[in-house]
Order: C-alpha cells, then structure tokens, then sequence
C-alpha cells in the first residue's frame, strides 16, 4: 500500500482552470516541432511533380520512387558509400572522444596538481570555439598533411570537438563517485590504472552512454568541416545532402528521401536512448 | 593515499596528456596558425607562395563595409534568435512542468527537433519556405496573406526566416535545460513560501527566478555562442541573400576562404570571431569558475 | 470558543489512500497540543491541512468559528515549521527570516528591527550574513523557526522539527519550543513521534494509528487509561507486557495456569464482555518478581537481566511469554532463578480481540 508521503506526492498538482490551454500551447509545440519532419517524409513520399504543386498537397498516394532515385539512379557516387563513411567516421571519433575524455576527466577529478582547474577550464572553453573561425588553418593542416578527403581527418578534428563535453560531463560524474570507493580498493592493492579501469568507470555508466550518445549524434549530423575536409572519398551523408542542392534540377524528392534516411535513424535512436540524451543535454545546468 | 605523489603527478599527467595533445593540434595550433595565415596573402589553390604582409588584412577589415555588415547581422541573428528561444523555451518549461498526464510523452516529442541534422533541417525549411510551393505560403494565405510571401528573398524576412529554423531547432533545448532546472527546485521551498503568505507572482520573482538563475545563465552563453557560429541554414536557405541581408560573420568567413579563396582576409575575419567568442566563454567560464569555488 | 476545531475531517488522497478518517478534534485557543503516532498514521496529513497545503476531502475545518476548508494557505494566519526546515536556499539567514514579513510589504525599518529581535532572541544574529548551507541542524532550526514567529503569529503548526536533529539539541530546541509558544501567547499543534518530546512540551497529545484518533489526553490519562491496545503499547518507556489470557465465566482472567486476583468490580466488567480469550497488558513497572513461594503468581525463570541504574529490568520466561518487570536493583534475581511474577491488577489492561481496553476507565491510581 502506497505511503502518506507517496500519495500527498500525487495529488498536489490540483486542477486548475487552463488545463486545456496547458494542453493546446503543448501540443501546438509538439506539432510545430513535428511539422517539419512530417514533411520531410511526406515530400520524400511524393512523386516529383507533386513536389512543385501549389497548393501543396496533403493527401495522395505515397510512393518509394524517389527513394529507389536516390539508392540507385543518381550518378556519381551511390549511397552506401557516404553511409560507410558516415559510420566509421562517427564510431571512431566517438568511442576515442570518451575514452580519452574518460581518461581526462578522470585525472582531473581525482588528482590534485597545480593547474587542475586551469586545464579543466580550458577544456571546457574549447566547447565555445567556433568552427568557421577554424576552418581556415585546419584546412590548410589537413591538405599540407596529405590528409585531405582521408577519414581520419575528420575523426581527429570530430574526436576534439567532443572532447570538451565529453570530459566535462566525465568529470561531474567522477566528482560524484565516494572516493571512499577507490581508497578501499588501493587499500586493497589495485594500481590506480586498476581503480580506473575496474571501479571508477564502471561506477559513471550513465555519464558514458550520455556521453557516448551525444558525441555520435554530433559526429553524424556535423557537416562544415565535412564538407570541406573530406568531400570525396571520405564524403558522409551530410555532404550528400549538401551536394543535391548544389545540382541544377531541383529533385526535392530524392533530397527528401535521403534526408529522411539520414534523420530517421537519429529520430529512433533519441526516443528509446532520451533519458541519457536528456542527462548529457542538461549537464552543467542543473546539479 | 597509498601511493606516492610523484607517481600520482606521472598518472595524471598520462591521463591528462592524450587529450590535450588532440586539443593542442587541432585548437591550439590553428589559432596561431590562423594569426600566421591572416598575417600574409594566401590564396586557396594558387600555386604562388604567401606574402608576408603584417596587419594589412586587419586594416582591410575596417574598411570592408560587407564585414561590417556581416557583424551586424550576426548580432541581429543571434540577438532575434536568442531571445525568441529563450522567451518561448523558458515559458513551455513552466507548461511543461504541470502535474498533468501526458505531458511526459509530449516532452520526448518535443526534443526531437534538436536531434534533427542541421543540414537536414535547413534543406526541409528551405522547401517549406520556399515562395512558390513551400507549405508556410499555404498557411499564410490561410492566415489572410494576399499574395505569396518571399520568405527567402525578401530583405528584411530572410533574416527571421532564418530566426524561425534555427528557433525550430533550438527552442527545444531551451525548454529542456529550463525544464530539468524547474524540476530540481524541491517541493518544500514552494511550501514555505505558501506558508509565509507569498502570493504566485512573489513567489515567482523571489524565489523560483533566483533558484533558475545558474540554469538561465548556462541556457543563454550556449545559445549565444551556438547562434553565433550557425551556418548550415545560411548555406542552404539563404546563402548570404538577398543582397547581404543574412550575410553572418560565420557566412561571410566561409565565402571570403572557400568561394572567393582570399585565406588571408579569411583567416583574418576567422581570428576576431574567434576573440569575440573567447571573451563571451571566458565571462562565462570565469563566473563558473566562482560557483565552483564557493 | 475554541481556536481549532476538525470536525469529522477526512483526508483520501487520489490513489485511494485514505490517510485520515473522520478526526474530530478540537485545540483550545493557546493549547499546546501534540500529535503523536508511528509514521503513517496521518499525523502530517492532518498538519498540512490545517495548514493549507492539502485539500480536505470531506468535513469542517474550523478555526476562530469560520469555516477555512477553501481559504488559501496565505490567509491563513498560520505559521509552519517544516521537518526539513525548508529554507530558501539562495537568501541569507537575515532574508529568510524577513520573507513572512516580505511578503506582507511591510517597511524596511520594520522588518530590520523585527528579524533582529528574532535573531537575538534565538541567539543567531552571528548567523545572519550566511546562507542555509553554512550552518548546522541546530542552527537552520532556530533560523526555521525565526521564520515562523518574526511575524506573531498566532498559531503554530510544526512538523516533527526536531527530527533531524541531535539528542541533546532536541531537548535543548523543544524548551525553546515551549517557551516561544507561551510567550507569543499562540495556539501550537506539534507533530512527532517521539513521546518524551510530546510529554516534554505538550498541554494535551493526540495518538493517531492508522488515520483514526486513538485517544486524546495528557500524558498520564494516556499512560494509566489507555483506552485501546495501541496507544498501550506505544505510549510507555518501557514497552509494555502484553500476554494472552483467558477471561472465564464470572470474569475471572487466568494467564497461563495462573489465576490472576481482580477486584469485583473488574471481574463484573470482564464478566460483561463474556468469556474467551483476551489480552493481557501490564507495564514492566508494575511487575514484581520475588522467589517462588507459591500464590497467585506467574512462574518464570529470569533469562536476561537489564541494569538500569538504580533498577533493572528483568526478562523471565514463562508459560505465556516473555515478561519485563522493573525492580529495584537491591532485589535482583540472579540468571536463570525462578522467580514469582506478580502483577499489580489495579493497574492491568485486559484488551478484547479487537483491542478495545475491556477495563478502560477502571485504570489505576496514577
């Protein structure tokens, strides 16, 4: 049976007069948010002089041909091979953004030296650099190095980007782990490499799926350094999209359809993962 | 602790060393590259080797009316964008965070927008934008509109066209940010100020205000800093049109190094934005550095 | 007329849960009166509609001869201290202290003046520049309680205040308690669970169990005539004994193979209730042992032995259960003696199946 405290929880919100408008000004957001998305898929569901027809129709009958264009039809490159870029790209430059962020906010958490806060600070500024600003000299270090168009380009250029939230994050977990934890465990005879590996990490699980989460939803969606850095070879699907746009004939169809591709995934990924997303999101805001 | 401190100082220095060897190469060393670029003349392709020509490209700056322009746009963008976001995130927070049920799914939904590539969202804009077609004409003729409305090429629309995809996507976050930080505030404070005889509007401004203010500070530098350096919609909706009038200093950057080539002056314009938002960062980074010490 | 009245006051939450069921009491106007029970039983839900801060389900609450079911808590002339203080995280202890008065826009001058007084008169002015975080339970306490009495209320309503609290400063703090009530002339309800905090401080104690109003009275009506089982067994120091019985035909009471000796007045009254099996309560303090010598006594063996002191408590085994009795030290048994319970029947409960004291108003001498 429910306690007092449990049950007094429940009910304090009382109705109020408004509820309905609570409900309308909500669910005019939700659908404002969503109108976009809706016509993404509907767009990319379209035949494409449907596409150009005003006024706009809302109702027909859907159909894949744009999505069949857009795999198999158009030249140049085919889809899968922005795909592939864009997954190796995002795995690696997030699975190395927490495992050296983890690693960093590690030694910044729980090592006292002088120039701790500085360097935590200083990471933490990086989250603010703007890529435009830098776009220029790591163009020109990435073309001098032979790197241009390489998918390692991007992942080193993406992994830092991520860093600085990603170590920030870590560390507040960190900071939040009883270090009575880890004493006990260097009583016990574990290197502090050990305690690493075997108490703390284990102990911010939350902080590295948040992390984790975020750092590969960035790495898929960033596109100006893509596009500049690697608009061949290493080209990923932002590129992709970009490049339909730069075409003459106005196929919105297929951009609809590969746009709806790349953002569907995304989509599902952040409504079964939102809890850790929400976490990472909020993180520095609220304790 | 049970093991030396030099050893401690070893470990931390080998945690600490990869991360800041990636954050040397790829944000220390540019920026003085980028002050070694913007120091000469270079050009993107040319096969001449760059001139040594000091603070030339600076002085140039000055005299640039387009980049005088593009800091005024920018600052209209982000001031716009910045305060639509926050007025609109901040009170959805409050709705948001009503005991009704619901309202919990609702939310999930509502996030969606910031997940969505930039990319993505400003080529789905431009369609519904677009003056000949685009669903936002539909219902501005539904609205009363007489004719069709250039949203994209009309001076002073493009800019709030832009405003509108950019708050799509990030009004969201606001409300999110606000939400959790609402949500943190205990029970027992609301309570005692019934108990003191607060009345809703009191209550707001003297306890629930101040107990957001560390969220609302947070909310606002990212939200600055992040509409400053916006450029995927530009180069999809707008690109700079018409005339200049969505001309941000992120857009003109990207066309003075990549369309026009000059990476001198590029590099240049690069250098002051990157000042103007180390200032901004390090306002905000020293006022956290405060709530960390207290 | 008196200051508070419940009136048939029934509280059910959303989720069915029904937290109070139809209380009926009423607080005399600068009575101190305590509720006490075991968490659970409704004592705060009971608090925090007087206060405001719950809705009534069903029935009148009355204060002054007015009818405040609907009346916002901001118009109630009440003042509340909360268990967990609930002070406002982000002011001084000068701003926390001055919100009541704040909120009421009083002058500056006057809430200076006023929030000094306070201060000085629970000897935290020293406190005044610092934030809630700074300071220690005792301290965030009185700052609560500057809060509460800065702007005279004139009824009280606090929440088990002191629960947080250190021993020795919970019986500093409630003395405090009690003096502040008398001086300001108010109308105090005082939760807890603590009933030598109740004992302490109170003019009358309200027990609660399970939502329902057990029994209303001072400490001793409470500990000498206990009208139920429950408010036995949780009002005492030490914890009573409570032993299955047998009432028989003419209302004689047997424990075990004892006979126990009763007054004819008490074998009428059982012999009323009709025979079968009941409950006997009797307190350790009312309980002697002595070496066995035959008699109406119930024979045991000392297992445990308690030194309290000048007196000690002794467990004995029997034939219906373990049994405490209070003894002078002097007389102890050693372990594992026979020894001889007797009870003193005038003091003895005799509880129905339902726990309904079948003696109630027979009690002892006190």
């Amino acid at each position: 049976m429910a306690t007092t405290k449990e049950a007094r929880l429940r009910s304090s919100g009382n109705l109020r007069r408004g509820t309905f408008a609570i409900y309308l000004a909500v669910c005019l957001f939700v659908g404002f948010g969503l109108f976009p998305l809706y016509m993404m898929i509907t767009t990319s569901l379209k035949t494409d002089l449907q596409t150009f027809e005003w006024p706009p129709v809302w109702i027909f009958t859907p159909t894949f041909q744009s999505y069949h264009n857009a795999l198999f039809v158009f030249g140049g490159r085919s889809a899968d091979h922005y795909l592939l870029n864009s997954i190796v790209v995002t795995l690696s430059s997030s699975a190395l953004a927490v495992f050296l962020g983890a690693m960093a906010a590690y030694g910044l958490a729980r090592f006292r030296f002088s120039g701790n806060r500085d360097i935590a600070f200083y990471i933490l500024s990086t989250r603010f650099a703007p890529p435009v600003g830098f776009i220029v000299p790591i163009y020109l270090m990435v073309q001098r190095s032979g790197l241009l168009d390489s998918q390692l380009a991007l992942i080193i250029v993406y992994t830092s980007m991520n860093l600085s939230f990603v170590t920030w994050i870590l560390r507040g977990f960190f900071l939040e782990i009883p270090i009575e934890i880890e004493e006990a465990a260097l009583v016990d005879g574990y290197t502090r490499w050990q305690v690493f590996l075997r108490v703390a990490l284990p102990l911010v699980k939350p902080g590295l799926a948040a992390t984790v989460i975020l750092s590969a939803i960035f790495s898929w969606n960033e596109f100006l350094f893509a596009s500049i850095l690697a608009p061949g070879d290493a080209a990923t699907i932002p590129v992709y999209l970009a490049g339909f746009s730069a075409s003459m004939n106005i196929d919105w169809g297929e951009y609809m359809a590969v746009g709806t591709m790349a953002v569907l995934p995304i989509m599902i990924f952040t409504l079964a993962l939102q809890r850790h997303l929400v976490r990472g999101l909020t993180f520095g805001a609220v304790r | 602790m049970v093991t030396s401190k030099r050893a401690d100082r070893r470990t931390a220095f080998l945690l600490i060393a990869p991360t800041m060897l990636v954050l040397l190469v790829v944000n220390i060393y540019p920026f003085l590259y980028a002050l070694y670029i913007s120091a000469h003349t270079f050009t993107l392709g040319r096969p001449t080797p760059p001139r040594f020509i000091g603070l030339s490209n600076y002085r140039d700056l000055l005299d640039d009316d387009r980049f005088i322009n593009s800091l005024w746009v920018s600052f209209k963008f982000v001031t716009i964008a910045v305060v639509v976001e926050f007025l609109l995130g901040f009170a959805l927070a409050f709705l948001f965070n009503a005991r009704l049920g619901g309202l919990a799914i609702l939310r999930k939904l509502a996030i969606l927008p910031i997940m969505v590539m930039p990319l993505a969202s400003g080529l789905v804009w431009f369609y519904i934008l677009n003056e000949n077609f685009g669903a936002m004409n539909w219902f501005a003729v539904l609205l009363g509109a007489t004719q069709r409305v250039r949203f994209l090429t009309d001076d002073s629309l493009a800019i709030l066209s832009l405003v509108l995809a950019d708050a799509w996507q990030w009004t969201p976050f606001v409300m999110l940010v606000m939400f959790a930080a609402l949500q943190s505030i205990p029970e027992y404070v609301y309570e005692a100020a019934k108990m003191d005889g607060l009345g809703q509007w009191q209550t707001f401004w003297r306890v629930t205000l101040p107990l957001l203010s560390s969220a609302i500070w947070v909310v606002l530098v990212l939200r600055v800093v992040d509409a400053f350096r916006m450029i995927e919609l530009i180069y999809l909706m707008t690109r700079g049109g018409p005339g200049g009038a969505t001309e941000t200093l992120s857009w003109y950057i990207y066309s003075t190094g990549f369309l026009d080539q000059d990476l001198g002056s590029a590099a240049a314009e690069a250098v002051v934005m990157i000042i103007v938002v180390t200032i901004v960062a390090q306002i905000f980074v020293r006022r956290l550095r405060y709530g960390e010490a207290t | 007329m008196p200051r508070i009245e419940f009136n048939c006051i029934c509280k059910t939450y959303p989720d069915g849960t029904r937290a109070v069921i139809d209380l009926d009491l009423t607080v005399a106007d600068r009575e101190f009166l305590c509720v006490l029970g075991p968490s659970g039983c409704g004592k705060s839900s009971t608090l925090r509609m007087l206060a405001g801060l719950e809705p009534v389900t069903s029935g009148d609450l009355v204060v002054d001869g007015k009818r405040i079911n609907d009346l916002p808590p901001q118009a109630r002339d009440m003042a509340m201290v909360f268990e967990n203080y609930a002070l406002y995280p982000h002011l001084r202890v000068f701003d926390n202290i001055a919100m009541p008065l704040l909120a009421r826009r009083r002058p500056r001058t006057e809430i200076r003046e006023r929030v000094l007084q306070v201060a000085e008169t629970l000897q935290i002015t020293e406190h005044l520049r610092k934030r809630p975080q700074a300071l220690s339970g005792g301290q965030r306490q009185r700052v609560a309680l500057g809060r509460a009495i800065v702007r005279s209320p004139k009824m009280f309503l606090m929440d088990e205040p002191l629960g947080h609290l250190e021993a020795y400063l919970r019986v500093q703090l409630r003395a405090e308690v009690r003096r502040l009530h008398e001086r300001l002339g108010a109308t105090t309800v005082y939760i807890t669970h603590d009933q030598e905090e109740a004992e302490a401080v109170s003019d009358r104690i309200a027990v609660m169990n399970g939502g329902r109003l057990q029994q209303l009275g001072g400490l001793i009506d409470l500990l000498d005539r206990p009208v139920n089982r429950f408010v036995a067994e949780f009002i005492g120091r030490l914890p009573i004994n409570v032993l299955p019985a047998f009432v028989g035909a003419g209302g004689s009471l047997r424990v075990g193979e004892t006979t126990l000796p009763l007054s004819p007045a008490r074998m009428a009254r059982l012999s009323a209730s009709g025979a079968g099996p009941v409950t006997l309560g009797i307190r350790p303090e009312d309980v002697s042992a002595a070496d066995a010598d035959g008699g109406q006594a119930l024979p045991g063996r000392v297992v445990v032995l308690e030194p309290q002191g000048d007196r000690t408590v002794i467990i004995a085994h029997t034939m219906a259960g373990r049994v405490s009795a209070l003894v002078p030290s002097r007389l102890v048994p050693s372990a594992g003696a026979a020894v001889e319970l007797r009870f003193a029947m005038d003091r003895a409960h005799v509880f129905s199946a339902d726990g309904a004291n079948l003696l109630h108003g027979l009690g002892g001498s006190g």
